[in-house]
């Protein structure tokens, strides 16, 4: 880990030379909607030091999450046709830098390459790209309407769960601070205390001292087994108001189950990947017109216990960080919270 | 109305309403009663089932009642009481009339109302633009002041003064809409940009999440055409193609029945506005057929009704 001091002053131009070389992708409000957007810096026209500069002082969420940039909702494999098969070149050598990406939406990525990359079998493609993308992580001064990232252990004012993380002067007289956890992010810094935007520090990252929430507990967890749970609560009555429409999988970003399908082009055929949803009815269809999971009861059972017991024992981690932006969007108030308190037997 | 005036109005409804539904409860008329509780986040109201009194407790009715609560009538939970704005009541007179739920098992609440707001306060979509201020159908109604009255004694005195039209509502409650709204297509007035460019721009936004379908009280086939497999209509692959067939069917298949409730364009986690089609359809329907989605549910809905002597111009125009 490195540490950088840079003066506001030498802020967006420090920036500027971060996503120099990328195409940065900065969440930009469009429609009143806060949202990732790829910039190609060659456009000329845009800001973009500026805009990205904009990105990690504005204390908001992205509505969607940054899980494309690893995991992109479409992504095409294979072409064929009855005598050849061509794999499809990879889209993983796109170097793209992501800014502005909260503490949650860190964590998140740690979980989903974690699921791609140390289970049972490795997608190149997803941690291809991660080789490719630099993260730059920004805190959150105040938690969001729905966020429990607290409760999950997050500290939502500090993370090295990426190559940069910028952390914001505190008070009119304090600086910027850059730091870096990779070997990309170091060379970055590098450059940027040649480049003469700031000097290296020993500063450690105010981790204790600076929080509102404290370096949290994870609170928020299912003890129980599996089978207690499957059962016994009452997933009845807590998926009644769901109306299965899977925006809660879309936006989460640590979701990431997928379908491949196949589609004509021409005389051939391409086979590619795409989101799919266990909220959706055909995410469980069999061939034979059996469907285990029939109704939304199963759906959202899956959904809970996935998040927060089978990913959980698989790999280590829940796959929950408490972004609260399924909370947010639903349509029906459904509550992810407070379900998981109400079968863990946590008082609400 | 000024803001205050609004609250104070709200507050009357849901201090009646905690009465009529306990009332329902205690006379074995609803097994469950659909209505609304405050939700988590602020600004915000969650769909609430009551079935005993401690749920009532619960309930709550604010301008932030946008949910439509329809829906939930298709899952067959038995006789079921239900709070309804205009826009859910005429949705239950749409399900009435395409044989989807039986008049008996539900009991209305309907809840005068000058329309309901987003989280970020601004006039909801839908809202914006509705000028059906009582439920077409119900069984008591609530009044803005509070005022109850039965189905048998109430005389069909039209809107309130001052309600008729969306014009001097908006004068009224001093909102135009809501921020990002630009469609500004209104039922009676005609279609402002009818570009293919617009359509399209619309489209890009979209994912193919299908939470427009769910969220609508009109889409409730078993399974819908975007889901077969055999065979397959579209790719998930969110392409143009597949985009323009998926909004393209679901407009054609909403044609006239859509009951402006704003819930496709709320649940949108792209901001895609796609409803002015739908809306386009809808004064089509108005203009042509003299035919307004639920506004009674004896009559039989457009889309389903044959007449010989019908033009077809809707589908069959070239224009
Ligand atoms: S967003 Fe809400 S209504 Fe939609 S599928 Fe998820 S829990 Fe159900
Ligand atoms: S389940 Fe909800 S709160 Fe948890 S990470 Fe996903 S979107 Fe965020
Ligand atoms: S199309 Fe949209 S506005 Fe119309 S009834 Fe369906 S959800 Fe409501
Ligand atoms: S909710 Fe929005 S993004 Fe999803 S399918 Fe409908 S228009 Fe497209």
């Amino acid at each position: 880990m490195k540490c950088a001091v840079v003066p506001r002053e030498k802020f967006k131009s420090a920036v500027g030379l971060l996503i120099d070389g990328y195409v940065a992708a900065i969440p930009v409000k469009e429609n009143g909607v806060l949202e990732y957007k790829k910039m190609d810096g060659k456009a000329g026209e845009k800001d973009l030091a500026g805009l990205a500069a904009y990105a990690v002082d504005c204390d908001e969420l992205p509505y969607k999450s940054p899980k494309e940039f690893l995991f992109p909702q479409v992504e095409e494999l294979m072409v064929f046709d009855n005598d050849s098969c061509t794999a499809v070149e990879k889209d993983t050598r796109d170097k793209i830098a992501v800014v502005g990406v909260k503490p949650c939406d860190l964590n998140a990525l740690k979980v989903l390459l974690t699921v791609f990359f140390q289970g049972k079998y490795k997608d190149d493609n997803v941690t291809g790209r991660r080789e490719n993308i630099m993260l730059i992580g920004t805190g959150c001064a105040k938690k969001k309407p729905g966020c429990f990232c607290d409760e999950r252990g997050i500290n939502k004012n500090f993370s090295s769960e990426c190559d940069i993380f910028i952390e914001k002067p505190v008070d009119e007289n304090d600086s910027f601070r850059f730091y870096s956890f990779t070997v990309g992010g170091d060379d970055v810094l590098d450059r940027l205390v040649t480049g003469g935007f700031g000097s290296y520090s020993d500063y450690e990252p105010a981790c204790g001292q600076r929080e509102g929430n404290g370096c949290e507990k994870e609170e928020l967890v299912i003890e129980a087994e599996e089978t207690e749970l499957f059962d016994t609560a009452d997933w009845e009555g807590i998926s009644e108001r769901c109306l299965g429409c899977g925006i809660c999988t879309y936006i989460c970003p640590t979701c990431h189950c997928f379908d491949f399908r196949d589609a004509l082009a021409g005389n051939k055929t391409i086979r590619y990947r795409c989101w799919d949803s266990c909220m959706y009815p055909k995410f469980t269809l069999h061939a034979s017109g059996h469907n285990p999971r029939a109704s939304k009861k199963e759906r959202f059972r899956q959904r809970v216990l996935h998040k927060y017991v089978y990913v959980k024992k698989n790999f280590g981690y829940v796959a929950c960080t408490g972004c609260g932006r399924c909370i947010r969007s639903c349509p029906a108030g459904m509550n992810i919270r407070n379900v998981v308190r109400e079968i863990s037997g946590i008082r609400v | 109305m000024e803001l205050q005036d609004r609250g104070k109005m709200h507050e009357c409804q849901e201090k009646q309403l905690a009465g009529i539904c306990r009332k329902l409860l205690d006379e074995g008329k609803g097994d469950v009663i659909l209505a609304y509780a405050g939700g988590e986040i602020e600004n915000s109201t969650i769909p609430l089932f009551i079935r005993g009194c401690g749920e009532i407790e619960r309930l709550k009715y604010d301008e932030y009642c946008y949910p439509n609560l329809a829906k939930y009538l298709l899952e067959n939970k038995g006789k079921t009481g239900i709070v309804a704005k205009p826009c859910d009541a005429r949705a239950i007179a749409m399900y009435i009339a395409e044989n989807q739920l039986a008049r008996e098992n539900v009991y209305i609440i309907g809840m005068e109302c000058n329309g309901m707001k987003n989280m970020d306060g601004s006039l909801a979509p839908g809202c914006c633009e509705c000028s059906v201020h009582v439920p077409p159908l119900f069984d008591v109604l609530v009044k803005c002041n509070g005022e109850v009255v039965e189905r048998e004694q109430y005389t069909n005195t039209g809107a309130p003064a001052g309600y008729e039209d969306d014009a001097v509502f908006n004068a009224v409650t001093g909102e135009s809409g809501n921020a990002g709204d630009d469609n500004g297509v209104n039922e009676d007035k005609p279609l402002e940009d009818k570009s293919l460019e617009r359509f399209k721009k619309e489209l890009d936004k979209c994912i193919l999440c299908f939470a427009c379908r769910q969220a609508c009280y009109g889409c409730y086939c078993p399974v819908c055409f975007m889901d077969r497999t055999m065979p397959a209509w579209i790719s998930t692959d969110p392409g143009m193609g597949a985009k323009m067939v998926y909004h393209l069917g679901r407009a054609m298949h909403l044609a006239g029945r859509c009951v402006e409730c704003g819930a496709c364009e709320r649940v949108c986690p792209s901001g895609v506005k796609i409803r002015y089609l739908i809306k386009e359809i809808n004064s089509f329907c108005k203009d042509v057929y003299g035919y307004r989605a639920g506004m009674n549910p004896g009559e039989y809905p457009v889309l389903a009704a044959f007449n010989k002597d019908d033009k077809e111009i809707g589908f069959l125009r070239s224009e």
